[in-house]
């Protein structure tokens, strides 16, 4: 299949790109403001790398690379007019939690889902890929300053200031004790798989 | 909120995302992707016509570059020409600078050269009077055994020169003193008005520059302005004696033949002329 897609085959492509098709568009979701935007991005990411696919020598992972390449896109897209007449549409809502509904309103863990994703894009690039990538997408430092293209330390640097600013913004709303929508062994879990 | 709350809440937007058709989509725009791919080729027509455009404009380029080059040289060549025969001026030969009296370089070119062994200091310029100085001139024409004419350079005798040089080196110098002048350093100026302060006088090393008066008494001068300036009586006589004196016989006498013949045709003619007014 890896020869049939580097020889042209769009189906094959297709196949090989399947297991990283959710992480790819939730990687594009976290640098765009909407889904719609974040689908035309990952296919356009996409389709470059089906042209690209060809050059891809595998010394990298193939989720590493996907990644890579779908970074480039969002960057060009939001470079491009139309990326710029997108955010005159749409522009990004203010994610201080001041602005935000309150847990007390919003009991469902959808909600929650949406208020961290909009303080997520909220923060500031270098800060944002790095949390996404480490923290929902699971992928290692050294994975994520191959994509990034700086030193690990960096990578470090930047998870420990995004998530610090994450605290920050929700330490009045969402107490320790006061984890709404968890139940009480939700957390001892959580510190239990964390250690 | 601690890390482990917000690593928890992170870890819970790991999730799939809304199914709107994006797989479909997606293949869609592969497989239209791959049939532009294999699309024939059809650049080569456009290769050909890039090759030749980049051809045509290195050619344009390098023909622009030479013809500006030459109208370039061929306007500075104009210039030069022109500045050249504006700053020229024309030498007349009454106006033709004397080296003993100073000049400029373009004055020692275009004065008459009289060939000598030895090289004419011009930064050592001789204190003479213009009348003075014996002058070079021209033999008078001479005959040679396979009939050509040929003039040669008399230089003006040495001997002599003295006794015509300014009494300022001529004056005997008091007794005890022991005349002496020093060389003339590299540099120095003229002292005969005149002379042009913009020549350089070149070292005296190397070009056989006299330290004595003596010694420049006795080099060889050039032709002297004396020569080229009309009204000098004594000059003229003197120049005609010394042609009589070096015209041979044979031509004196053929010359007073063709004065004969002359004045008889003057004769002649005037007799013809009283013939008529006779007649008249």
């Amino acid at each position: 299949m890896f020869q049939k897609a580097q020889a042209g085959d769009p189906l094959a492509f297709q196949e090989l790109i399947r297991p990283h098709l959710d992480s790819v568009r939730r990687f594009v979701f976290s640098l765009s403001k909407n889904w719609q935007d974040a689908d035309d991005i990952a296919q356009e990411a996409l389709i470059k790398a089906f042209r690209a696919f060809p050059t891809f020598d595998g010394r990298a992972s193939l989720s590493t690379w996907l990644y890579t390449v779908a970074r480039s896109a969002s960057i060009d897209w939001h470079r491009s007019r139309l990326g710029q007449a997108a955010q005159r549409e749409n522009p990004l809502e203010s994610t201080h939690p001041a602005s935000l509904p309150r847990p007390d309103d919003a009991c469902c863990q959808q909600q929650q889902s949406e208020r961290l994703w909009q303080a997520i894009q909220g923060l500031d690039e270098r800060q944002r890929v790095p949390l996404v990538l480490y923290e929902i997408e699971g992928l290692s430092y050294d994975e994520i300053a191959a994509i990034e293209g700086v030193p690990v330390g960096t990578i470090r640097s930047r998870i420990s200031r995004a998530r610090q600013e994450l605290r920050g913004q929700f330490a009045e709303e969402l107490p320790v004790s006061g984890v709404r929508g968890g139940e009480p062994g939700e957390l001892a879990e959580l510190e239990r798989s964390y250690g | 909120m601690n890390d482990l709350l917000l690593t928890g809440q992170l870890r819970a937007l790991r999730q799939p995302p809304p199914d709107n058709g994006f797989e479909a989509r997606l293949q869609l725009a592969l497989v239209s992707e791959a049939q532009a791919l294999r699309a024939p080729n059809v650049v080569v027509p456009f290769r050909s016509a890039r090759r030749l455009q980049r051809w045509g404009a290195r050619i344009g380029l390098g023909t622009a570059l030479a013809l500006g080059a030459s109208a370039a040289a061929a306007a500075a060549g104009g210039i030069w020409a022109f500045v050249a025969s504006q700053a020229e001026p024309v030498v007349s030969p009454s106006a033709a600078p004397v080296l003993e009296q100073g000049g400029t370089r373009r004055a020692q070119r275009t004065a008459p050269v009289v060939s000598s062994p030895e090289p004419t200091p011009p930064e050592q310029p001789v204190l003479a009077e213009p009348e003075a100085a014996p002058l070079p001139e021209l033999s008078p024409p001479t005959v040679t055994p396979a009939g050509g004419v040929e003039h040669k350079a008399i230089r003006a005798a040495a001997p002599g020169r003295a006794e015509r040089l300014p009494a300022r080196q001529t004056r005997p110098q008091p007794e005890g003193l022991v005349p002496f002048e020093l060389p003339r350093p590299a540099g120095a100026v003229s002292a005969v008005p005149g002379a042009s302060a913009a020549r350089p006088s070149t070292p005296a090393a190397g070009r056989g520059t006299p330290a004595s008066a003596a010694e420049r008494r006795a080099l060889p001068q050039l032709p002297a302005r004396a020569e080229q300036q009309p009204g000098r009586p004594e000059r003229a006589e003197r120049d005609k004696k010394e042609k009589d004196k070096k015209e041979p016989p044979g031509r004196e006498i053929a010359r007073e033949r063709s004065l004969d013949k002359a004045d008889r045709g003057l004769e002649r003619a005037k007799e013809a002329r009283e013939r008529n007014n006779n007649k008249k």
